[in-house]
């Protein structure tokens, strides 16, 4: 077993020694970074389960308990195929039940709204254990931009629909998310959040943007 | 005297484990060092949402190490991702070498070249097991596989990281 590690020392010996004192404030920062927006998005769920118990129904299941929707979609789930890369969930047409806030033309094949407000809507696998439409690990959310950000994520460009969008990394982005952030018609910036589950790449990604439309009663988060 | 915050005891983990994680990420990610800091800070900054929880239990090393783990299987498989990059020329072969070459014949850069020969996975049982001295049963826990697995995967990578190098059993087991 040794001589292993004296080749992985090997392979460490001559690349340069990591700076010492380690300063760990880059790192404090990020890290704070990271809970405020977690904080923000556990804030927008319960934000909009209570603005939203006020105004609209919410946590609306696919199979279309939602009676507002139940009246504009009374199809069920309609579906058509599209190849995605090697490896991810492919994106299919949809038309089915979607409550109001958000409406998406594409959907992962086997994934179904889960649940939708003013706030965000949130599409996840069919069967998910996690019916928690505010719980967002592991899902595709999709938000407008928080009134409060301070500028574009850095990213790469990304355009959906001919407009500017922004993709980051789930290293980039600080998670185990993708996000691209892009611009609709009405000058609003959405944010897209996509789970790695998905192995989608920014042009899949984009393809399922370009399907969002944003309604009226969809509102920014704070913070 | 009152406990310390969350933010001094992070900075205080930081302090003392930062570079040793960069240099193992380092090995992970065979040589790349942008993707090693990458994966660290991204591990690093989970970490400290999830401090309170994970510094009860006693194990941040082995939190922040199933994240770098996972995110780099995560970021080598993400479509879109190259593996092959096109090189103006034929990068050179590693020549089988005598047994008593090791030490003169061999350098860092060969290593590295012959680490990115194994797969993530593999690379990562290798890493787990050999640079940092887990357990069969820490090392399955942390790449959330069997200890059998984890076993297979240790010697084929360590039997292909030899043949890579052109190092001969008998000499390894000296």
């Amino acid at each position: 077993m040794n001589d292993v590690k004296d080749l992985l020392n090997l392979a460490l010996s001559d690349r340069p020694a990591p700076a010492e004192p380690v300063d760990a404030r880059g790192d404090l920062e990020r890290g704070r970074s990271l809970l405020r927006r977690r904080r923000l998005l556990g804030l927008v769920g319960v934000t909009a389960a209570m603005a939203v118990g006020a105004l609209v129904p919410v946590a609306v299941q696919s199979s279309g308990a939602h009676p507002a929707a139940a009246v504009r979609h009374t199809t069920p789930p309609s579906v058509s195929g599209s190849a995605g890369s090697a490896g991810s969930i492919a994106l299919v047409a949809w038309r089915g039940t979607q409550p109001p806030g958000y409406l998406v033309s594409w959907m992962p094949s086997g994934w179904r709204v889960q649940g939708a407000n003013p706030f965000a809507l949130t599409i996840a696998p069919a069967g998910d254990l996690d019916t928690n439409p505010d719980s967002f690990l592991g899902k595709l959310v999709v938000m407008l931009q928080s009134t409060d950000a301070p500028s574009l994520p850095p990213g790469t460009s990304q355009p959906v629909n001919g407009r500017p969008g922004v993709f980051q990394t789930a290293v980039q982005a600080g998670g185990n998310t993708e996000i691209l952030t892009f611009q609709v018609a009405g000058g609003h910036w959405v944010q897209v959040q996509a789970p790695m589950a998905l192995g989608w790449d920014s042009t899949e990604l984009a393809k399922f943007a370009s399907g969002v439309q944003v309604l009226a009663a969809a509102q920014p988060g704070h913070g | 005297m009152s406990r310390p915050s969350r933010d001094e005891e992070f900075s205080a983990f930081v302090r003392a484990r930062r570079n040793d994680l960069l240099r193992s990420a380092s090995l992970l990610t065979a040589g790349d060092t942008h993707l090693a800091e990458d994966l660290v800070q991204t591990a690093l900054a989970r970490l400290y949402v999830a401090w309170p929880r994970v510094q009860r239990s006693g194990k941040q090393f082995a939190y922040v190490w199933r994240i770098v783990v996972n995110a780099h299987i995560d970021e080598v498989r993400r479509p879109g991702r190259r593996r092959e990059r096109n090189v103006p020329t034929l990068p050179d072969r590693l020549a089988p070498l005598p047994a008593d070459s090791f030490r003169c014949g061999i350098d860092g850069g060969d290593v590295r070249a012959a680490l990115t020969e194994l797969p993530p996975g593999m690379r990562a049982a290798v890493v787990l097991r050999y640079w940092l001295d887990l357990s069969v049963e820490q090392t399955a826990e942390l790449l959330r596989c069997s200890e059998g697995t984890v076993k297979s995967q240790t010697a084929k990578g360590a039997a292909r990281l030899r043949e890579l190098l052109g190092i001969s059993t008998e000499r390894s087991h000296q």
